[in-house]
């Protein structure tokens, strides 16, 4: 079935492949013009607000307001009235768990420190892919391409189910590689699914750039580091960014290989809430799922707040419109 | 310090195969203004590329001053040549202001920031852009871009500036303006230029040598009144400007080194003038010419005139465009073969048929072209106005 869905994929990529052959898309540079902001007119803003809340509504607001009324409702919706009760019982319970040596929270905050390590080690990654992948095709280059678009199309599962097959064997262990049933393998994990992603986001960004950029920094007596940190990096750090972002909210609450592949006794937050739901502790996961979302969040803001304030003007420039 | 390059039997092949330049060999005085003239793919670029060290070579040998900078196993840096380069798309850093591009050069001279800002600051002022220290690339005009990029090009007072066709993105009357004030300000930092492009006129207006490439090779090199008076090949001939080619039958040679050609054209030439009588006229041949064989002339613009009373040839004008100091005619000869550019002071209308004077010192003669075959010449052409 894997190969098949790598096989579905094969198809429509060589064919663009085939298309797009010999295209360039380097616009970035400092000639390109900063995009003009258009504003609708009243009915338009009107028209286009109305949609936008709409949308929100239905796919972030119900759940939201569903998950977070249920963390607040005692026994389940057994009575209406609102109670700090569940997560007062998920903080019981995790400084119960911590004095055992586990605890509730601690979910939490592995997944934050996975997901940081992860997205982390994948947008380095992703952004050599990326180079490599917007450069002059080759075989080499097409290889890759096509390694990082089929692993797109695999699920989880089937990566976990991999992992565990390969590293579970007894060569493995002769081979003093032990990692199966690890936080290492874990995290092998996630970045493996991920960097496809991750690499396919960075590309377009990485695309855009004019080689002279760097080169012109090279010329200018600056030495490869300097010349990517003070010429390259500036232009494309939103975009890096924002693929950090999307990687760490994609492995904080992931569920399927961290089903297959997490440390005993060390579950992720997603592997704690599904405990909890699966063990009709419904109000409990629903709190746990709150504070999941609202620790997300929280880095999100942290990360995005931290780049407006600390990256130099220039850097905020790019990809920044003006009113038209 | 201006420095000399020297450039010895340079190869670059690109992965893939495509060869790139092929046993190069050039040498440029210490402050002289070099420009490399040709077309697209003759290896210009990436002969500029190779002595900013951005691409390695593959054979040869490159020496700046007393450095050999790249060759089968040395290659030396961008960062370490000391020099500045001016890009065809400028390569400006959209995050820097324009007084942070400029000041961006200065980084290897250890200067404190604000030195570097104040440096850059003044160069700004000398390129006309004071004023506009502050913005960024994106808030300029083309023309004020180019002027921030050769302002990071001469901030740093290196020996060795390198110009990717700089004014290739501009339109015409900015290019002029820009030509002008790249050409006094690198003479004026006193560096050796090395300069691209494929328009010939920038290059013969800015160069005190001219370097023609083809295919990778550099098949002249001299100064531009001797690229231009002289071509050493059909190819560099008709890159730096003709009014027309003709194939010709050599008639005789003088003991001056002038052979005198008779036009071979087809059936439509124009004879009314010609009484029968072949046009024969002297050009020089830089090749041992015999009677009777054919050969490939080259007419530059200046080598033909309207002259109806001492006319060579004969032919009909099909276009004319006033250019302010006169007019340029282009001037059918035989419904095939077509000279354009031939300058008179007075528009000759079009339709008209007109004489035409050679200009020896404005005709070229080459061994003819393989498409020249003889065989499927015309046995006897029709020919224009008898010589004078």
């Amino acid at each position: 079935m894997a190969w098949l869905l790598v096989a579905a994929v094969a198809i429509p990529l060589a064919l663009q492949a085939r298309a797009l052959r010999g295209r360039s898309y380097a616009v970035l540079s400092g000639r390109t013009r900063q995009a003009v902001r258009r504003e609708f007119g009243r009915w338009g803003k009107i028209g286009a607000t109305g949609a936008v809340a709409l949308f929100f509504v239905v796919a972030l607001g119900v759940p939201g307001f569903g998950a977070v009324s249920a963390s607040l409702l005692a026994d389940y919706g057994g009575s209406f009235s609102l109670t700090w009760a569940n997560y007062h019982a998920l903080f019981a319970q995790t400084n119960l768990a911590a004095a055992a040596g586990g605890g509730l929270l601690s979910p939490l905050e592995r997944s934050m420190v996975y997901g940081i390590i992860t997205a982390t080690i994948t947008v380095i990654g992703g952004f050599i892919a990326a180079r490599l992948l917007s450069k002059r095709r080759t075989k080499a280059t097409g290889a890759l391409d096509f390694l990082l678009l089929a692993s797109v199309a695999l699920p989880g599962v089937v990566f976990g189910a991999g992992y565990i097959f390969a590293y579970n064997l007894p060569i493995a262990s002769r081979l003093g590689i032990n990692l199966y049933q690890t936080a290492t393998l874990l995290v092998i994990a996630y970045t493996a699914s991920s960097l496809p992603t991750n690499a396919r986001v960075l590309v377009g960004a990485v695309s855009q750039l004019q080689p002279s950029l760097q080169d012109a920094a090279r010329a200018h007596g600056a030495g490869a580091i300097t010349a990517w940190a003070r010429g390259v990096l500036p232009v494309v750090s939103r975009p890096i960014v924002m693929a950090w972002l999307f990687t760490f909210c994609g492995v904080f609450l992931e569920l399927p290989l961290s089903q297959l592949l997490y440390q005993p006794g060390s579950p992720p937050a997603s592997i704690a809430i599904e405990d909890n739901l699966s063990n009709y502790h419904f109000g409990v996961g629903m709190a746990q799922s709150v504070l999941a979302v609202a620790f997300a969040l929280a880095l999100v803001g942290a990360v995005l707040g931290g780049y407006r304030l600390l990256a130099p003007a220039g850097w905020r420039r790019i990809g920044g419109t003006v009113r038209g | 310090m201006a420095e000399p390059i020297t450039i010895e039997s340079l190869g670059k092949t690109y992965p893939g195969g495509n060869v790139a330049l092929h046993e190069l060999s050039l040498a440029v005085e210490p402050g002289s203004f070099l420009v490399l003239l040709g077309p697209s793919g003759s290896g210009k670029t990436t002969l500029l590329r190779c002595l900013a060290g951005i691409e390695r070579v593959t054979s040869g040998r490159i020496t700046i001053g007393q450095r050999t900078v790249a060759d089968g196993r040395t290659h030396v840096p961008p960062d370490q040549r000391d020099l500045s380069m001016v890009f065809q798309d400028y390569a400006l850093w959209p995050h820097l202001s324009a007084r942070d591009n400029v000041a961006f050069a200065l980084r290897r001279r250890n200067l404190s920031r604000e030195q570097c800002r104040i440096r850059a600051v003044q160069m700004l002022a000398r390129v006309g852009l004071s004023a506009l220290a502050e913005r960024y690339p994106n808030e300029l005009s083309g023309g004020e871009q180019q002027r921030v990029a050769l302002a990071r090009a001469l901030i740093a007072d290196t020996g060795l500036i390198l110009c990717d066709e700089p004014l290739s993105n501009l339109d015409a009357d900015l290019r002029e303006r820009m030509r002008v004030e790249i050409s006094s300000l690198v003479r004026e930092a006193a560096a050796t230029t090395v300069y691209i492009t494929h328009d010939q006129a920038e290059a013969f207006a800015l160069a005190d040598q001219v370097g023609v490439l083809e295919k990778g090779r550099l098949v002249q090199s001299g100064t531009p009144e001797q690229i231009y008076t002289r071509p050493a090949t059909p190819f560099v001939a008709r890159f730096t400007g003709l009014a027309g080619e003709m194939t010709v039958r050599v008639r005789e040679r003088d003991p001056d080194g002038m052979v005198f050609v008779e036009p071979v054209l087809g059936g439509g030439a124009i004879d009314e003038f010609s009484g029968g009588v072949p046009g024969r006229f002297p050009v020089r041949a830089p090749m041992e010419e015999l009677p009777g064989e054919t050969a490939l002339l080259m007419v530059r613009p200046t080598g033909v005139r309207l002259n109806q009373d001492e006319r060579h040839l004969a032919g009909r004008v099909t276009d004319v465009a006033f250019r302010g100091r006169g007019y340029e005619h282009a001037i059918d000869l035989d419904g095939s073969t077509r000279l354009t550019g031939v300058f008179a002071e007075f528009r000759v209308p079009r339709g008209e048929v007109v004489g035409l004077r050679m200009d020896p010192a404005g005709c070229h003669l080459y061994p003819a072209e393989p498409s020249d075959a003889q065989d499927h010449l015309p046995e006897r052409a029709v020919v224009g106005a008898p010589e004078s």
